[in-house]
Parts: C-alpha cells; structure tokens; sequence
C-alpha cells in the first residue's frame, strides 16, 4: 500500500461512524462492528485528518504540539495512516481548501507514539453474559 | 479504603454476579471501606445516580452505547466516567469482566489512576484473545486478575499465559442461609435444578435422565426454578418423554425463595453443559444440607466434590445423571451424609467472611505494590 505524504485522506464515512471526546477518538465500523480508539496522539492525527491536513503537515503540527522531532512524527504519522488505510477506515480525498494557521500552545506536550487500538470481539463480549432485563429485587425498579 | 467495584449490572437486577457484587460492596462498607459502583442501566430505565445501603451507584448506558453503536451515548457515558472517576478518586478498581463496558475503564484511566483488579465471574473459554481484542487488552492491561475458580484461572491462562504470575483465585462465598431447610424428602423426592433457562445449563439432560428416575422412584418429581428461552423446548422434551407431568417449572423465583427451595429438595442438580465459572446453585444446596448431582464441568468439580459432598458426573450423560441421582434416592444415609458434609465445607471453605477477607487482603496488596 503507498501513502502520498502530500495527499488527502478523510475518513471512510460510508460504513464509518466516529466522535471525538476530550481529544481522543472512537470509531465504529457499522458493517462489522469493530471498534477502534484512538487516543492522545492519535486522535490529535484523526481531527487534523479530518480537518483535510496533508500527512506532512499533520506531522509537522505534531511535532509543534508534542515533545517529538519533526522526522520522528512524519514516520510515526506515516505508520499510523497506512494502518488506517489497510482498516479501510480512511480514503484517498481530494484537496481541500487551505486551513488557517492554528495557534501553537506555550508548552509542548509530552509524546507518545500514536497508535490505532482496535477491539474485533465487541459482539462476542455482548453475547458472554447478556443481560435479562426483568429481573429485579422485589421488583423494584430504582 | 477508597474501593470502585465496575460492574455490568448491579442491584436492583438480579444475577450472580450483580447479587455477588452487590453483596461484596455491602459487606466491604460495614468494614470500613469506601466503596462506589459503576454500572450500565442495561435497558432499563433507572436513576443516573442513586444511593443504595450506603454505596453509591453511577449508571451509565453502556449497554446501549456498544450494543447499537450509538457514539453519542458512547460519549456521554465516557465522560461521566471520567468525572466520576475524578470525584470519587478510587485507590483500587474491581472490574467485574462479564462484558465490553470495560472499555470504558480503559478510555478513561488517565481520569485518574489506580489499579484494576479483573474479576473473571463467567466461563472465557469461547472467546478469543488474539491482537485487537478487547478480552487482550483487558488480560494485558490489569494490575491482578481475580478467577473464582481454578478452572477460571485456567481459562485466563489458556487466553494469556503471561498473565500467570499475576493471577489468582477467591472462591465464590454466599451469605450464610437464613434458615436450615427439612429434613431431606423421600417419600415423594424432590430433584431441583436452577438457573436460567439456556442450553448452556443442560436441564435437558436431567429430563432426559427422568425416566430411569421414574423407573425405580415413581413419586420424585424434577422441579426446574428459572426463565429463559429454552423453556417451550424444555416442556416439549419433558412431554415428548411422557414425563411431563413429573417436571415442575417453578418459573423465575427470587433469591431468597430459591433458598427455601433448595431447602425442602432432596438433591439438587447442577447439569450444565457448558464450562461453569464456580456453581453458585451448588454451593447455596451445600448450605442448606443437600447432596449435589454435578456435572464436570469448569468450576463445579471444585465446589462439589466427588463421593463426599455429592456425585459428579460427566458432561450431557443423561445416564450417569440418572444413575447417580438413584444412587442417592436409594441410600438415603448416604444422601443425609452428603448433605451434612456439604454444610460442613460451605460453612468452613466458602465462609462469606473469609471471602471478604481475602478481597481486603488483596485490595491492600495490590495499593501498595
């Protein structure tokens, strides 16, 4: 698989439904029900591929964020939208209007290596001990 | 102690694990300890936040967030975490691992952090613990893990060998019974099952075991106690067998009827066919003085033990089960002598004390390593 760092990804909306909370994002793949996070990092990379960011300019925003080189986070980033495309969870886009400088913070964070977590036996662990809604002490309902 | 018990469901549901957890929390609290409890409306629609004998209780809806993949629930719930993780400040977690709202512990430990101990209440051994699973992720990332059984540990080994050297094992324990029971029923013997009614739980195969039964008892009578999908099936065996009119379905019955049940029965049965985390059922006849006819299946070989305080047999032998129940119906010193013992050893090894005993023992270990 070949990863153009001055392309456009976004991300495969057709059977994908994510959010971000407090800067770390989940994803859902509505065809097969497998979840994915990711976190600090990684969810920085996924709002800036989201926001139409080329994969050069996400990992220089990276390393302006977080205590990481700028080589560093261009082959860190570049890891992690290959893994993003072999899930499918991302697509080729076309190129998108130039985005506004966004202000740097005073202190750099420190780095992680961003990394996609992804749990495929979300439906097996819905079917190990499923509830039985009715059963209730006294049958009370609190 | 500043304790987080992390639980899929909670009282007021009824199960084993949320009557276990529940009366843990309570027990813990009489004791000293701080405990809170995080856990899903699972369906219901139940209070946000609600105190209950001194715990507080924060529902959120996991269940819903992960079983319609509903992102905005999902949120919510994360974030509600998050505060209440914040608040409460937990010095230990017990996760309660019999669902995928785990994930939300996980997404949310850098909220605040503490160690998780991963309590393993139900059977694992048909999921998979491959690279991106949650079950990996749960196995890899927790501080302890807690099996209720031998035949759990084993189970988490099998998953995760690693995960040996951090593993250990607190038998199930049950409030001490109210009330001791009759004298053991002969004249018209009582076979008692209990549980839901799932395949898993093989109450098949104690119909199927009926007949011989009846051969040489024709007034025992099998009561089966619990609700669930296999019902109509269970009735059309029982009625395909001709013996229909010698099986009881008592229905749902509550927890504390089920223990005067367990107490007028002559022997219970525990014949399920799937690999049973510990055998509450089993556990609740000892106390109340009945033999138990086992199958060897998970946890219930270490409950039950063999030609002492009851019979094991093999996994969906329909005919080992008949003929270890008419073993007993037909001895009944033997029978009484199972049952006393059975009392005996749910008193000394499954004392409810010693269990929290040795929850507060571990709590305090794990803190401070």
């Amino acid at each position: 698989m070949n990863l153009n760092s001055s392309g456009y990804y976004r991300s495969n909306g057709d059977r994908l439904a994510s959010t971000v909370i407090d800067g770390d994002a989940v994803l859902v793949d509505l065809a097969t029900g497998v979840y994915y996070s990711l976190d600090g990092t990684a969810g920085t990379v996924w709002q800036m591929i989201e926001n139409g960011r080329t994969v050069e300019e996400i990992a220089q925003r990276l390393a302006a964020l977080y205590d990481t080189t700028p080589a560093q986070a261009l082959s860190d980033v570049e890891s992690l939208v290959l893994r993003l495309l072999k899930e499918d969870l991302i697509v080729e886009a076309a190129p998108s209007e130039p985005a506004a400088p966004e202000p740097l913070p005073d202190h750099r964070s420190p780095y992680r290596t961003p990394t996609l977590e992804m749990y495929t036996d979300m439906s097996d662990l819905l079917a190990l001990d499923p509830p039985m809604p009715g059963l209730f002490a006294n049958n009370e309902k609190k | 102690m500043k304790i987080l018990f992390w639980t899929e469901l909670y009282w007021p549901h009824i199960g084993g694990v949320e009557v276990r957890s529940h009366r843990l929390a309570v027990a813990l609290r009489a004791r000293g300890h701080e405990v809170a409890v995080v856990t899903s409306h699972a369906g219901i629609a139940l209070d946000d936040q609600v105190w209950h004998e001194g715990i507080e209780i924060c529902r959120h809806h996991f269940w819903e967030a992960l079983s319609a993949n509903r992102l905005d629930l999902l949120a919510a719930a994360r974030r509600g975490v998050a505060e209440f993780k914040s608040r409460f400040r937990p010095e230990v977690v017990q996760v309660f691992f019999t669902d995928p709202s785990v994930l939300f512990h996980w997404m949310t430990k850098a909220a605040w952090k503490a160690p998780t101990i991963v309590c393993i209440p139900v059977g694992l051994g048909r999921l998979r613990s491959g690279d991106g699973t949650l079950l990996q992720r749960t196995l890899r990332q927790a501080d302890w893990i807690l099996a209720i059984s031998s035949a759990m540990r084993s189970e988490a080994i099998a998953l995760m060998p690693e995960v040996e050297p951090r593993c250990s094992v607190i038998y199930n324990s049950l409030d001490p019974p109210a009330e001791s029971g009759d004298p053991l029923p002969f004249e018209f013997p009582i076979l008692l099952c209990g549980g839901r009614l799932v395949r898993e739980k093989g109450f098949d195969v104690a119909i199927q075991a009926l007949p011989e039964i009846l051969q040489r008892f024709p007034s025992a009578n099998l009561w089966i106690a619990g609700n669930g999908p296999e019902r109509s099936e269970l009735q059309k065996r029982a009625t395909g067998l001709g013996v229909a009119s010698s099986v009881v379905f008592q229905g749902w019955v509550e927890p504390r009827e089920f223990a005067k049940l367990t107490g007028r029965c002559t022997m219970v049965i525990v014949p399920s066919r799937c690999r049973e985390a510990f055998g509450n059922v089993a556990l609740q006849a000892m106390q109340m003085g009945r033999p138990v006819v086992a199958a060897a299946s998970g946890g219930l070989p270490e409950v039950v033990e063999n030609e002492i305080t009851g019979l094991i047999t093999p996994v969906e032998d329909a005919a080992a089960l008949a003929n270890a129940a008419i073993r007993l119906l037909a001895d009944p010193g033997l029978a009484e002598r199972m049952g006393r013992l059975g009392r005996q050893t749910a008193a000394r090894r499954f004392a409810f004390d010693t269990y929290v005993d040795r929850h507060e023992a571990l709590y305090e270990r794990i803190k401070s390593a």
